[in-house]
């Protein structure tokens, strides 16, 4: 009897639990759609049917990108969300390393990004670092400047 | 089969209830980025360190600190550790445990591995720990778990689990030359070698170790001992491959059994024990395949033993949704062993292949905000000797705020019976034709530990940190040698009273841990800990006390503290300054403990020398109750000097 007493409230628990869990959304999610409209407005030299979203550090957002990113189309190109640092489109890091011309980097502009994250008032924007723009070999539509914080880095 | 029906159909719904949720995410990429630029988010909490965020009482040391401890081998290091007890027995063992049951016999509730091998012993329950001579040089860091952690890491980690995690060879580039000696540790020498070959990163080691004896009064023992290791790890992008090999000298005093006049006979040995292992390692994303063979060749005065174990394990990581993921893994591990029979210590052969296949999973739920993390998981298991067991944990953590957190679990644990509890029989001899025998039992339930445990955490500033651990422990079923019936059997003019294993008693553990470490200025870092623990063993009823509870009880002391004061001093020096403290215990055979070591240390261009001072208060000191082969452990200083290039 104790031990199906014990069952139901783990049940329950665990009902209650996915209940408050609903509706909410979690910066790492708008992240991951933010991302996605990233590659819509831009484009890159290369004609690769991949494009390459590298995301070495945040474990977390690796995972929520790969779910809602992965298996989507963006102007022929499919997404791939990927572990590792070099053969990126997309790369979403702390540090940026050399020879990212052609990477659409995103992290802290301080560190030599080309967008950051900020969260202003529990709501996600973002900034453009205009210095390095001009260096970029990628093309950013005017589109997505328009909606952006613009920062000299 | 019926006790773990009801927990398999839990993760049923668990599954089930799984599935439509994570159709039901609504898809934010369809969203614009105007409108996603309205949406009201939460951030998560900052990026987790080791620590923070994780519903358990963990203590990781990290590089920083084994350098500025001055420890030279795994058992100094961990005395830093709130919680644990390191009791050195003699120059070349040590007893560890965690949470309570110490000694030399009951030190087998804690799960070691190094690199995710295992290197807990089936065959007494416990590790020796004079053969896992890790480089300490190349140790990224150790996670030491306090509590049960049954449901990742199964059977045997009941009050504990060490997880030493060792460097990426692409952190280990280049030569690293150390060598040193001193008064107990008469000289030690390390070889590293890291480099690149087309893909792979590797680096190839060696190393050496020569201990003197320990101090005892009459001066006769025979305790040095020494270890040559070697080995590599080699990585290939998510491929790793590893291994080693040892063999060490050990001398020891030696009781050998004899079944005619004198029937005991006192002599010193030198054994040999030698052993290696290869793992190799496949780490994707979301899955990982980790495989590993070990063998441990013990040609020891009272054992033969040659020990081949495998071991093979599948994780996998699935992401329900942004804020569930799922964890499972299968596990199988399969023992040999091969014994010669001495006078003293015979094995009876394992009826089946001793193999283990085991099954977790574990379902993680973090709330919108990040602020609430439920975990659920068990672990079920199937070996030869106990049959199915069981190991569930549900573990909440709560962030107060960015400086506050709280978590409590509940968790059942259980330890599967030793090999010399199962079909062990061990004869001890006296003076007279009388021989005393621990007789294994072949129907020996598995111990098991129902735990609660409730944490909290804070840091307070980039300077300030503690930690708060309650428990309370409840066992059933513990084994114990059963002293109240033993059997007398009168053969070939002597006498055997044999004492047989069984799961004789019970009782609770309840305790408490705190620590804190503060940066009181740039220059000067202090880390203290006190911990208590209060033991309450007792015989199961149909049992009689022969006060084996209460000696349990007692074998651990009830408080410890220790405080670790590091300066950087001008000029480049580093000291380090610790103070620990034992309370007595076992009726005051072994006195309170007061200790004190110290580091002090200088780096000038690649070199490193450092000068280490070890109980320092009295010239010899009683760590372990007494035994034939127990000594003393020195003061103890030495001199050890690296390079780096």
């Amino acid at each position: 009897m104790r031990k199906r007493t014990l069952s139901i409230t783990l049940i329950l628990i665990f009902i209650l639990s996915r209940a408050w869990g609903q509706g909410m959304i979690s910066v790492d999610e708008v992240k991951a759609a933010f991302i996605f409209h990233f590659i819509d407005f831009t484009q890159w030299q290369d004609k690769e049917p991949v494009c390459y979203v590298c995301v070495p550090q945040d474990e977390r957002l690796r995972r929520v990108s790969r779910q809602s990113l992965e298996g989507k189309v963006i102007d022929g190109r499919k997404i791939l969300v990927v572990d590792r640092w070099d053969h990126c489109h997309v790369l979403v890091a702390d540090q940026i390393p050399s020879m990212t011309d052609s990477v659409l980097t995103i992290g802290p502009i301080n560190n030599g990004s080309l967008l950051e994250f900020k969260l202003i008032d529990h709501r996600l924007r973002f900034a453009v670092n205009i210095g390095k723009l001009k260096k970029t070999k990628l093309k950013i539509s005017s589109q997505l400047l328009k909606l952006a914080i613009l920062e000299n880095g | 089969m019926k006790t773990i029906g009801i927990p398999l159909a839990v993760f049923a719904c668990l599954f089930l209830l799984g599935g439509p949720d994570a159709l039901a995410q609504p898809d934010l990429t369809s969203l614009s980025m105007e409108e996603l630029m309205n949406i009201k988010v939460y951030s998560a909490a900052k990026k987790p360190e080791a620590i923070w965020n994780t519903p358990a009482a963990i203590t990781v040391i990290t590089p920083q600190d084994i350098r500025r401890s001055g420890a030279t081998d795994l058992p100094d290091l961990l005395r830093m550790v709130p919680g644990i007890r390191v009791e050195q027995v003699n120059a070349h063992s040590w007893d560890i445990s965690i949470r309570g049951f110490n000694g030399s016999i009951f030190a087998n509730k804690l799960l070691v591995l190094i690199d995710g091998r295992s290197v807990y012993t089936p065959l007494y329950g416990g590790v020796f720990w004079e053969l896992q001579d890790v480089v300490l040089e190349d140790i990224e860091r150790i996670e030491i778990i306090r509590g049960p952690g049954g449901t990742l890491w199964g059977a045997n980690a009941v009050n504990g689990v060490i997880n030493i995690i060792t460097k990426k060879p692409k952190d280990t580039q280049g030569w690293l030359i150390s060598g040193g000696g001193g008064s107990d540790e008469r000289g030690f020498t390390t070889l590293r070698y890291g480099g690149k070959a087309d893909d792979w990163q590797y680096r190839i080691y060696s190393k050496y170790d020569n201990y003197g004896k320990g101090f005892s009064t009459t001066g006769s023992n025979t305790d040095n001992w020494d270890i040559t290791q070697g080995g590599f790890r080699a990585q290939k992008d998510k491929l790793t491959l590893q291994g080693d090999y040892y063999q060490s000298n050990i001398d020891s005093t030696v009781s050998n059994t004899l079944y005619a006049p004198p029937y005991l006979e006192n002599t010193h040995s030198t054994d040999l024990a030698r052993g290696g292992n290869f793992l190799a390692d496949y780490r994707e994303d979301d899955w990982s395949f980790k495989t590993y063979w070990d063998v441990t060749d013990l040609q020891l005065h009272d054992l033969n033993e040659r020990r081949d174990q495998v071991d093979m394990e599948y994780n996998r990581i699935v992401s329900l949704s942004a804020r569930q993921d799922i964890t499972w893994g299968l596990t199988y591990h399969l023992n040999v062993e091969q014994e010669s029979n001495t006078n003293y210590l015979i094995i009876r052969k394992p009826p089946h292949p001793d193999q283990v296949f085991s099954f977790f999973s574990q379902d993680e739920l973090r709330s919108w905000d990040d602020k609430w993390k439920l975990t659920i998981g068990s672990k079920f298991e199937h070996n030869i000797y106990t049959g199915f067991e069981f190991e569930p944990n549900v573990r909440l953590l709560y962030h107060i705020n960015e400086q506050n957190e709280v978590w409590a679990a509940a968790s059942r644990a259980v330890r599967t019976p030793s090999r010399l509890e199962e079909s062990g029989i061990l004869t001890a001899a006296t003076t007279t034709p009388v021989f005393s025998r621990l007789e294994g039992n072949g129907d020996l339930k598995a111990e098991k530990l129902r735990a609660i445990e409730l944490g909290y955490r804070n840091r307070l500033s980039e300077n300030i940190s503690s930690d708060l651990a309650l428990f309370s422990d409840y066992y059933d079923d513990l084994s114990i040698v059963d002293l109240g019936d033993p059997v007398t059997e009168h053969t070939q003019g002597f006498s055997v009273i044999t004492y047989p294993y069984d799961n004789g008693a019970q009782g609770e553990v309840h305790g408490a841990e705190i620590s804190t470490d503060i940066r009181i200025k740039e220059w000067w870092k202090l880390t203290a800990y006190y911990s208590y623990i209060k033991m309450s063993l007792k015989m199961k009823p149909g049992y009689t006390d022969a006060g084996l509870g209460r000696s349990l009880d007692s074998a651990t002391p009830m408080n410890s503290s220790y405080m670790r004061s590091s300066f950087d001093l001008p000029r480049g020096f580093k000291f380090d300054i610790t103070f620990r403290y034992t309370s007595s215990f076992y009726s005051g055979t072994i006195p309170s403990d007061p200790e004190v070591d110290f580091n002090l240390s200088k780096e000038i261009k690649g070199w490193r020398v450092a000068i280490s001072g070890w109980n320092l208060i009295d010239s010899h000191h009683k760590e372990a109750v007494p035994s034939l082969t127990s000594t003393q452990v020195w003061r103890a200083w030495y001199i050890k000097i690296t390079r780096h290039f």
